[in-house]
């Protein structure tokens, strides 16, 4: 047996959960969970092992209850129905107790990495985010998307989405808080963890397949979670509507106005224009006026429902000066007088 | 050597063993009680979170809840020396993964009968508001273990109880009449044999040990290798007890005999369990002597914090572990009944096991009713 580094080393003293979501991967668990626990045993003094059972409909349970009678640590969540795989790790991420939370995914994330990513958590950054190294570029279609959504996301709403990221990642406990402070009703892990703030840094790994790959998403569900996304991180369209909203009515009250013009100027015009035209021009400029006054009172309306925590604090530091004053004497001239005499 | 003949023998000086004891012995019988360990009221009367309960630990139980209300000032009463109630005690429901909402725990509790009002402010200002739904302020006392134990030393003195110590009993048989007890000395192993009219069997979870090896019946007992941890609470909770119902909570509560808080998490206490099965029994004793005992303080603490967040300045100081034995039944519904148990094969020979400490009353107000039967 080697020599138990993990004694000697501060490390051991740091207690890490990790929250995996289990999915009818019955076939794959056990080896899952006993490569996991052995990487925990082997560097941590205290851990737990949360597996989040999303409505799984094979042979799990009597998998599970197997290994809860050959391992320790491990904690078993069973969800009453298949909830969606954010949903899934906000239960486990609400109900762990540790100092730094490992988020990973079965199939593919290997617990090798764990103890790397949990020491860079360690080292300052609150959030660790696995970029696994994919074997083939994904197809151009999908890059072209991704490239534009990475564009939108890091130019204009200046939110870094951390491109090519997995589900993979490490959380401090001030992370994690913070995530579980916010009370969205729709749980994007890949948001909160960029609208918190905190430092953050990317770990490059190889994703270890452990199930047959499964066909890739289609393009409508990439899209969907795009959109998702966009509208889980700003109301920023919101505010180019009201934008192309005003510049609509805008447009309209200048048709008002040539229509008004040709009424004056022109002298064949056919009976009945004027009156439909103007019409029309000021149905459409009140219609957009009120569209862009309405959608910027929607994204106020979301924005108090979601009653965010306005602000996240990262630390705090004080002055720490020994002796401001040291030529002040504690001496008085008057009896009611001020203290300190600084004269002869 | 002439057979020693009592009329009754009771097994293990726990507090139930004692108490029957104490009874038997004031309506005239002879009573010995044989313990084999070095004093009364060692084991499980001791090593428990020390409350008094009075029915807002089982708002899931009527029968349980109620009776620990109507025991509650009988046992204040009868025992006042041992009585600790120098601290204010709270009950905080949680939002999320409680078997009860608070409404149903303020309503059932105002059904029995069990005060309870809604705490002050700069209490529930101790709390995580988004994790605790609301914050109950409720009368619940703790017993001195150790003052428990004098009183019913002199109580069994004073009612002349012999109780033997080191002194263990491991199989009984019918002997006419009766039931002839086989008793050992720990200390040389040389046995000598005690007849009496009936056997009393308050070993608590020993309790199949004797059935075990008296050809009777065993009883599906449940046990659990539990840790309590014993803390120094920070500042805010010396004087509190606080208990988080209903679910994988916690329960941090003054321990008298020492002078600390115990910290108690329905997770994390529970370090293994088994039961008992008849070809493969083995006394729970032995079993946790071996078991590995790795505390769980840092995990109890952790899962606390995210309720109570002061609870993370504790100092631990030390674990106490010990079996929990609780019948199937409890399982299902969270009951705690006390069990009066008679062997089939043995009449004479009754097993009692009693999970809560004052509703002990129940069991006497049983041998009254039963005994003013046979009277008839």
């Amino acid at each position: 047996m080697t020599a138990s580094v993990k004694n000697a080393s501060p490390a051991s003293d740091t207690f890490v959960s990790v929250v995996a979501v289990i999915q009818n991967d019955a076939l794959i668990l056990e080896e899952f969970a006993t490569q996991t626990l052995a990487v925990l045993k082997e560097h941590y003094e205290n851990y737990e092992l949360i597996l989040v059972d999303n409505g799984s409909q094979d042979h799990l349970l009597e998998k599970v209850d197997q290994l809860l009678k050959q391992e320790n640590g491990i904690r078993v969540m069973e969800l009453s129905r298949a909830f969606g795989k954010d949903a899934a790790i906000d239960a486990g991420l609400v109900s762990s107790i540790g100092d730094f939370i490992v988020v990973m995914m079965p199939e593919t994330d290997p617990p090798a990495m764990i103890p790397e990513m949990v020491q860079k958590s360690r080292e300052g950054s609150d959030i660790v985010v696995g970029i696994p190294r994919a074997d083939e570029p994904p197809k151009r279609l999908y890059r072209l998307g991704a490239k534009l959504l990475h564009a939108y996301f890091h130019r204009v709403l200046k939110i870094d989405l951390h491109p090519g990221s997995s589900d993979f990642r490490v959380l401090s406990r001030r992370a994690a808080n913070a995530i579980t402070s916010i009370r969205d009703r729709r749980r994007h892990l890949r948001h909160f963890v960029a609208t918190i703030g905190y430092r953050s840094t990317t770990v490059d790994y190889d994703p270890v397949p452990r199930k047959s790959p499964k066909a890739p998403p289609a393009l409508l569900d990439h899209i969907n979670q795009a959109i998702d996304l966009i509208v889980a991180s700003s109301s920023h369209p919101l505010r180019v509507v009201s934008l192309l909203g005003l510049l609509a009515s805008g447009v309209n009250l200048l048709y008002l106005v040539y229509v008004l013009i040709v009424y004056a100027v022109y002298p064949g015009v056919a009976e009945g224009w004027t009156s439909i035209s103007f019409v029309q021009g000021v149905m459409f400029f009140l219609i957009f006026l009120m569209f862009s006054v309405l959608s910027e009172y929607v994204g106020r309306v979301l924005e108090e429902a979601q009653q965010r925590p306005l602000f996240f604090v990262r630390g705090e530091r004080n002055s720490s000066v020994l002796l401001k004053d040291e030529s002040r004497r504690n001496v008085v001239e008057e009896p009611d007088g001020n203290v300190g005499s600084t004269h002869e | 050597m002439a057979l020693e003949r009592v009329d009754i023998l009771i097994i293990g000086s726990g507090f139930y063993g004692a108490v029957i004891g104490e009874m038997l012995a004031r309506r005239g019988q002879r009573v010995l009680i044989c313990e084999k360990g070095e004093d009364m009221l060692l084991r499980a009367s001791w090593a428990n979170q020390a409350r008094i309960h009075n029915g807002y630990h089982y708002p899931r139980s009527v029968l349980t809840a109620l009776r620990s209300r109507i025991n509650f000032p009988r046992f204040v009463k009868d025992y006042a020396d041992c009585v600790v109630s120098d601290f204010e005690k709270y009950y905080a429901v949680p939002r999320e993964f409680s078997k009860v909402t608070a409404a149903q725990f303020a309503d059932f509790m105002r059904r029995i009968g069990a005060p309870i009002r809604s705490a002050p402010k700069q209490i529930a200002n101790l709390f995580n508001p988004d994790r605790i739904e609301r914050v109950f302020s409720v009368t619940e006392y703790a017993f001195d273990a150790d003052v428990l134990r004098e009183t019913m030393r002199q109580r069994l003195d004073k009612a002349g109880v012999e109780i033997r110590f080191r002194q263990s009993i491991n199989q009984v048989e019918k002997h006419g009449e009766g039931l002839l007890a086989a008793v050992q000395r720990i200390e040389n192993e040389a046995t000598y044999e005690v007849l009496a009219s009936k056997i009393f069997n308050c070993t608590y979870s020993g309790l199949n040990h004797v059935l075990e090896n008296s050809g009777c019946e065993l009883i599906p007992l449940k046990h659990e290798l539990t840790e309590m941890a014993l803390i120094e609470p920070p500042e805010p909770l010396r004087d509190k007890g606080i208990t988080v119902m209903c679910g994988p909570f916690f329960s941090v509560m003054p321990f008298p005999p020492r002078g600390l808080h115990t910290l108690s998490h329905v997770r994390y206490t529970p370090h293994c369990w088994w039961r008992d099965e008849p070809g493969r029994y083995e006394h729970p004793h032995l079993k946790i002597e071996r078991a590995q005992k790795k505390s769980r303080y840092e995990h109890m603490v952790r899962a606390a914090a995210h309720y109570l967040p002061c609870i993370r300045e504790s100092s631990y100081r030390d674990s106490i572990w010990e079996v929990k034995t609780v019948l199937p039944r409890s399982e299902v519904d969270d009951s705690r009944p006390i069990l009066q148990y008679s062997c089939r094969e043995m009449p004479g020979l009754t097993s009692i096991l009693g999970g809560k400490i004052d509703n002990v009353f129940d069991i006497l107000d049983e041998f009254d009713l039963s005994e003013s039967e046979h009277a008839l």
